[in-house]
Parts: structure tokens; C-alpha cells; sequence
């Protein structure tokens, strides 16, 4: 039977827990409640068959904590990663946005169109190349600025959805093994 | 500091087309020569419809097929073709001579361009390449010919500029005009209907609907949905509006038509004759021959107005002018204030011609005819920088240019002159205020001008006298038309009263003064009768 001294017995059953060590914790020292008690963990470490202390499982145990806990990191980073790149797909060129604003031009540029015929036909002008040219006119006048001004945006989003991603990925860590613990374990196993 | 200013004026010059040729007041030579153009001969042709009109110191020539320019501003250089023209306003410069020019025209193959010398002169010297404007390529062309419009103005095709963005001219034109600084063709036979205005201060772009201020336009004038009138006449006024005087009616265009212009009807009734069949007077006035004889079109286009339909309501059909044998030419004289209409057959020069005094003391349309060689095929108002040379020029049949000279008594009529056949019929007099009654002329006297003879106003030389009497005044009229046997006749000469008894009765008088001897012309001041009454009509 071997003994460690801990500050708390909560710490004591931890160390307990994770090394796979049984026994019992007895506070010793100073009075009860009162400073300068610390409490003696008296401990088996479990026998594998055929004898020895099982610090593979341990390992196994640490490692197999560390896997499931590196998975949750990374799944959480896909999620992230995924959101900004919907963003990203949006504001691409091709993207969903401005489809809205652009059936709006064509419907403004066929009222339009329409009023200038109405009022080419007032001024007498009907039977001119101005009336052929309506479209054309609105598109210089209005539309292309229009459009131009959209596109303006779009790229203006797209840059930030970019900067958002790129700020995602830059910000994750990868985590290595705990080599204190590790070092620890050992240091239990040969005290 | 002493200054010095070197005055710069305008110089106006006659461009006229005859014969195929086309000449030019050179004043290099002096203020009125007639010089032909060489290069431009047989180039045009005059035995079809021409019409030329001034654009940016340039006469434009519209006939048919043939769209020419005479350039009076520009230089020409000569080089060998350019893949891409340089850019219309543009600086090109040439190396060495430092001689640079604002590009105004490139001819279609790319191997002339023209442009406005602004800083030295350009040479054919080898290595002084040209170079800007967007030239491809650039600086390697030297031109192998200079050639300055001051020295002789430049003969080239109207065609749009090069390089594939002005459009294109209609295949044909008749009718031609400038209006706001466009150029305004028309006349196609294949769409007679059409007009085509060219960009504003670009002559040589019409690529339409192109969407601002300035673009080309082409249209034709009738309401929403219809096929417009065939033009006949454009009648610029100003920078104001643009008159369409069309085969069946008369439109106006108000301002551009690319921005803000409109184009109304003024009247669906009644057509022009031609294009040279108007004139405009000092008030901006429209006058022309029109379906039922002489209009006139008030400025504010209140309609139209028969000027003849009263005194000469047959005028027309009296007339019978074709627009394909005859001309009809309208033109304002402002020294004599009145409208010149001359109706000629273009294949004899026979004439019939009216003036229509706008001075209120002659108001009034009166005949007059020239000699077949003075038959007028057009004519324009010349302010010349000489003051001497100002006035209305006649183009006649026979090639020359004349025009009205108070000094003269007969016609020239080239090699030699032809008498005046001048005449007046006085408002024909009611010899009694009863109908059925008659009257006697018992004496006549007649004031000759030119007061005592010799002196200091001008004498008038011999008249003679027909005196008609007729129960009627239409078979008076006829009388005198026909040249009946008059009643009384005689001749009277020198200035001064003239007293004659000529003792004729009738219930109408009327009284014909004429001369048709050379050299001479009349003046009647006054005519003053002694009528008493005669009874009843026999």
C-alpha cells in the first residue's frame, strides 16, 4: 500500500479517479477545518492479471479523453467555418445577392421606357430614332450607375465575409498531448 | 507697354455650282473673281437635283450620290493608310517641325487626314513622323503631301468618320441643311420620308440612339404610327426651329429632337413646291410657293396664309409648274423689301416670275418676266465683306450670276442686251357713278418724273399710252390682255406734265403705259383725268 498527501480530499479522489489508484483518504495534520490539514490518500494501484499497475489503461483512458475532446473542437470549427463560407457564397459573383434590387431596375426601366415613349409621342417625336433609343438611354442614365453602385457592395461584402473566415481559421489552436500529466503518471508509477 | 493688335475678321465667300463645276470668290485674287475648283469637276452633276449648304467653314454639297466638301479652314495631309484614324479632335503632331493640328475628318481609307493647323507647318521632309491621337500606328507615317485650304480649298467625299462608330450617310440625299450646328440631309428616293441629323458640331457622325444631349437622330415627321410626309424643303431658322416643308403639309421642329426638341404639325393641308421654293424676310417671316400659290408663315406659326388667293387665285394652275421641269425659287431682296419668286423651265430658262412688295406704299404681286438666258435656276442673298458686292445673286441658265441693277435699263443677257418690255395697267376707272350711265375722258394729263428737264433727279425717258373703253370691266380687262386696237394711243416724252384730250367714252376706262425700247425706262409720277357724264350706256 502506498500513500500520497493532497491539500483537499476532493483533489486526492481525482488523482484517485484518473490513475486508477483505490484506497482511502484520511485528513491529518492540524485540527479538523482548521489550516495545515492535509489529507493522506492510502492507495492500491488495480493489479492487471498476472500482476503489475495498469498504466496503459490510463493512457488509454487520457488519450481517449483528449481524442473526444479534440473531435468537439474541430466539429465546432467546421460549424464556424461553414457559416462563413454560406456568407461568403452569397456575396460571390453569381451569389444571391442583389437579385432582389435587380428585378427591381428591370420593372423601373420598363415604366420608365414606357413613360419616355408616352412623351415622345406628345412632342411628335415617335417616328424618331429617340424612341429606339429609350432603353439604351435609361441603361446609360440609370441602370449601369445603378448596377454599378450594387456591384460596389457586393464586393465590399464579399471582402468581409472573406476577412471572416480567414480570421476563423487564424484564431484555432491544435493541442497537443498534456506532457505535465503524462510526466506525473510515471512519476506515480516508480514512487 | 506698347500693345499690338492684329485685327482678325470674317471672311465671307460665293461658293456656286454650275455645269458640272464649281467656283469660288477667291480673294487672293479679288473680292468677287469666280474661280473654279478643278478638282472638283465632273464630280457633281448638274442636270440633277444640288443643293449646298455652309457648315464650319465648309460648303456642303448634296446631289444625289455625289456628297462633296469644299473645305475653306483646313490642312490635308496625305499619308500612307493607318490602321486605326487618329481620334476626331484630337492633337497630332509632327516630329522635328513641331507642327500640331486638331483632327477634324479622316477619309474612309485612313490615307488623308484633315485637321486645323493650330502651331507651325507641316512638311513632307522624311523622318518627321506624325504622331497622337490614337494613331495605329503611331509615329511612323510622314505625309507625302501637304495641301492648305488657303492656298485652294480641299475637295473630299462627305462620308462618316472611320473606324466603325458613326453610323452611316443615307445612300442618297437631295435636301440638305445645317440647324443647331447639325447637318440635315434628306431627300432619299428610296425613303423620301426620312430626315437624318447628324451629331451636333460633328457632321461626319451619325450613329443614332446613341443616347445623350448631341446624338444623331432620324425620323420622319407624322403622328405615332404613320409613315411621314415625303420632305421637300428643309428651312432652318436660326438655332430655333427647323421647317419640313413636306409634299402635302408643313411640320416644325422646335429645338433638338435628342433633348428636349418637338416636332408639330403646322399645317396638314398645304405643301411646298421645292427646295429652293421659300425665302424668309427681315421679321423671320416664312414665305413660299405652296398648293394654292404664294403662303406666308407667320413667326409664331399661327397657321399659313394665301397671299395670292384673292388677286391671283388661278395662280397655280396658270402657272403650271412641275416640280420635274420646273424650278420655283423664292428670294427676299431687302434693299427693294420685297419677295422675288421666279418660276423657271429648266430645260429653256423660259420664265414667268412675280414680285411681291412688302413695302406698305406697293403692297401688292406684280408679273415680271426676263429673258430665257436670265432664267433663274437659284439664288442667294451675298453679304459680302465688300459692301459693293452685296445683294441678291440670280445663278442663271446660261451660267452666269447676275443680279438686279437700278443703273441698268436692259437686260444683259450675256453677249449682248435685250430691251425691257415695261409696262402698267392703271385700276381700271368707272366713268359714272350710275350703273347704266356713261362717262367722257375729255383730257388727261400725265406727270412724267424726273422734274425740269436736265437738272439734278434723273429724267425719265419716253412712255407710250393705250387708252380702252368698254361697257364692262371684264371685257375692258380683255381688251387690254388681248391687245385689242386701243380706243387712243400715242407717246410721250421728256419729264414733266403731259396734257392729252383723247375724248373717249364708255362706262370703263383703263389705261396701259409701257416702254420696250433699249435704253430707256419711265417714271410716272401722277395721272389726273377730266371725266363728265355721257348719258346712258348705248
Amino acid at each position: 500500500m502506498a500513500s500520497r498527501y493532497f491539500p483537499s480530499s476532493t483533489a486526492a479522489q481525482q488523482w484517485g479517479r484518473s490513475s486508477g489508484a483505490t484506497g482511502s483518504v484520511t485528513a491529518v495534520g492540524g485540527g479538523a477545518g482548521r489550516g495545515g490539514i492535509q489529507y493522506r490518500f492510502d492507495y492500491t494501484m488495480p493489479q492487471r492479471q498476472g500482476g503489475g499497475p495498469s498504466y496503459g489503461q490510463t493512457m488509454t483512458n487520457i488519450q481517449q479523453s483528449d481524442e473526444e475532446a479534440k473531435a468537439a473542437n474541430l466539429a465546432r470549427y467546421k460549424e464556424a467555418k461553414g457559416k462563413y463560407e454560406q456568407i461568403e457564397t452569397m456575396f460571390s459573383p453569381g451569389g444571391d445577392f442583389g437579385k432582389g434590387y435587380s428585378a427591381y431596375l428591370a420593372q423601373a426601366k420598363s415604366e420608365d421606357v414606357a413613360r419616355g415613349t408616352q412623351s415622345l409621342v406628345s412632342s411628335g417625336l415617335y417616328g424618331t430614332t429617340q424612341a429606339a433609343g429609350l432603353g439604351t438611354q435609361w441603361e446609360k442614365q440609370v441602370g449601369a450607375p445603378a448596377r454599378l453602385k450594387m456591384e460596389d457592395v457586393r464586393t465590399e461584402k464579399y471582402g468581409e465575409a472573406l476577412r471572416g473566415t480567414a480570421g476563423l481559421i487564424e484564431r484555432r489552436e491544435d493541442v497537443g498531448p498534456n506532457y505535465a500529466l503524462i510526466a506525473q503518471l510515471i512519476q506515480g508509477k516508480y514512487a | 507697354m506698347a500693345v499690338s493688335i492684329s485685327e482678325a475678321i470674317t471672311y465671307r465667300r460665293w461658293v456656286g455650282v454650275a455645269n458640272d463645276k464649281l467656283y469660288y470668290e477667291d480673294l487672293g485674287v479679288a473680292a468677287g473673281n469666280k474661280t473654279e475648283l478643278v478638282a472638283a469637276r465632273n464630280d457633281v452633276d448638274t442636270s440633277d437635283q444640288l443643293v449646298m449648304f455652309e457648315a464650319f467653314q465648309k460648303a456642303i454639297v448634296v446631289n444625289g450620290t455625289n456628297l462633296k466638301i469644299v473645305d475653306f479652314a483646313n490642312t490635308k495631309l496625305t499619308i500612307t493608310a493607318l490602321t486605326t484614324a487618329p481620334t476626331r479632335g484630337s492633337i497630332v503632331t509632327q516630329l522635328s517641325s513641331n507642327a500640331t493640328m486638331v483632327v477634324d475628318f479622316v477619309n474612309t481609307t485612313k490615307t488623308e487626314i484633315y485637321g486645323y493647323t493650330t502651331f507651325g507647318t507641316f512638311v513632307t521632309t522624311g523622318g518627321y513622323t506624325l504622331s497622337g491621337g490614337g494613331m495605329i500606328p503611331d509615329a511612323t507615317r510622314v505625309p507625302s503631301a501637304v495641301a492648305q485650304a488657303s492656298t485652294t480649298p480641299l475637295w473630299y467625299d462627305y462620308t462618316v468618320y472611320p473606324g466603325g462608330a458613326s453610323g452611316s450617310l443615307p445612300a442618297k440625299a437631295y435636301l440638305g441643311c445645317l440647324y443647331r450646328g447639325c447637318a440635315i440631309l434628306s431627300g432619299n428616293p428610296n425613303n423620301p420620308e426620312q430626315w437624318h441629323k447628324s451629331r451636333q458640331a460633328n457632321i461626319f457622325d451619325y450613329a443614332y440612339a446613341a443616347g445623350d444631349a448631341q446624338s444623331p437622330v432620324a425620323g420622319g415627321n407624322a403622328d405615332a404610327g404613320e409613315i411621314g410626309d415625303i420632305c421637300r424643303s428643309l428651312i432652318p431658322y436660326r438655332d430655333d426651329y427647323l421647317v419640313f416643308g413636306c409634299a402635302n403639309s408643313i411640320w416644325v421642329l422646335r429645338g433638338d429632337p435628342a433633348i428636349g426638341g418637338s416636332l408639330d404639325e403646322v399645317d396638314l393641308t398645304v405643301g411646298m413646291y421645292g427646295s429652293h421654293s421659300w425665302c424668309f424676310d427681315g421679321d423671320g417671316n416664312l414665305f413660299f410657293w405652296g398648293t394654292n400659290g404664294i403662303y406666308v408663315m407667320k413667326k409664331d406659326f399661327g397657321g399659313v396664309e394665301n397671299l395670292s388667293e384673292i388677286s391671283l387665285p388661278e395662280l397655280v394652275e396658270d402657272e403650271a409648274a412641275n416640280p420635274e421641269t420646273h424650278r420655283i425659287v423664292l428670294e427676299y431682296d431687302r434693299k427693294r423689301r420685297g419677295v422675288v419668286i421666279f418660276i423657271t423651265k429648266l430645260s429653256d430658262g423660259s420664265n414667268s416670275n412675280y414680285f411681291l412688295s412688302l413695302s406698305k406704299p406697293t403692297q401688292g404681286i406684280t408679273p415680271e418676266s426676263y429673258p430665257d438666258e436670265c432664267g433663274v435656276y437659284s439664288s442667294v442673298y451675298y453679304d459680302a465683306n465688300d459692301k459693293s458686292l452685296q445683294g441678291v445673286l440670280l445663278g442663271c441658265k446660261d451660267g452666269y450670276v447676275r443680279w438686279f441693277l437700278d443703273s441698268a435699263k436692259d437686260d444683259d443677257i450675256g453677249g449682248s442686251d435685250q430691251a425691257i418690255n415695261a409696262y402698267v395697267v392703271y385700276p381700271l376707272i368707272k366713268l359714272s357713278e350710275e350703273e347704266d350711265h356713261e362717262g367722257k375722258l375729255t383730257s388727261l394729263t400725265i406727270e412724267l418724273g424726273g422734274g425740269a428737264s436736265g437738272g439734278a433727279h434723273g429724267d425719265t425717258d419716253g412712255v407710250s399710252y393705250d387708252i380702252h373703253v368698254a361697257d364692262d370691266a371684264e371685257t375692258l380687262i380683255e381688251d387690254i390682255k388681248d391687245g385689242a386696237t386701243p380706243l387712243a394711243t400715242g407717246t410721250l416724252t421728256g419729264p414733266g406734265r403731259k396734257k392729252i384730250r383723247p375724248r373717249c367714252r364708255g362706262a370703263y376706262l383703263g389705261i396701259k403705259f409701257y416702254n420696250s425700247e433699249d435704253t430707256e425706262t419711265f417714271i410716272i409720277n401722277k395721272v389726273i383725268g377730266t371725266i363728265v357724264p355721257a348719258g346712258r350706256i348705248r
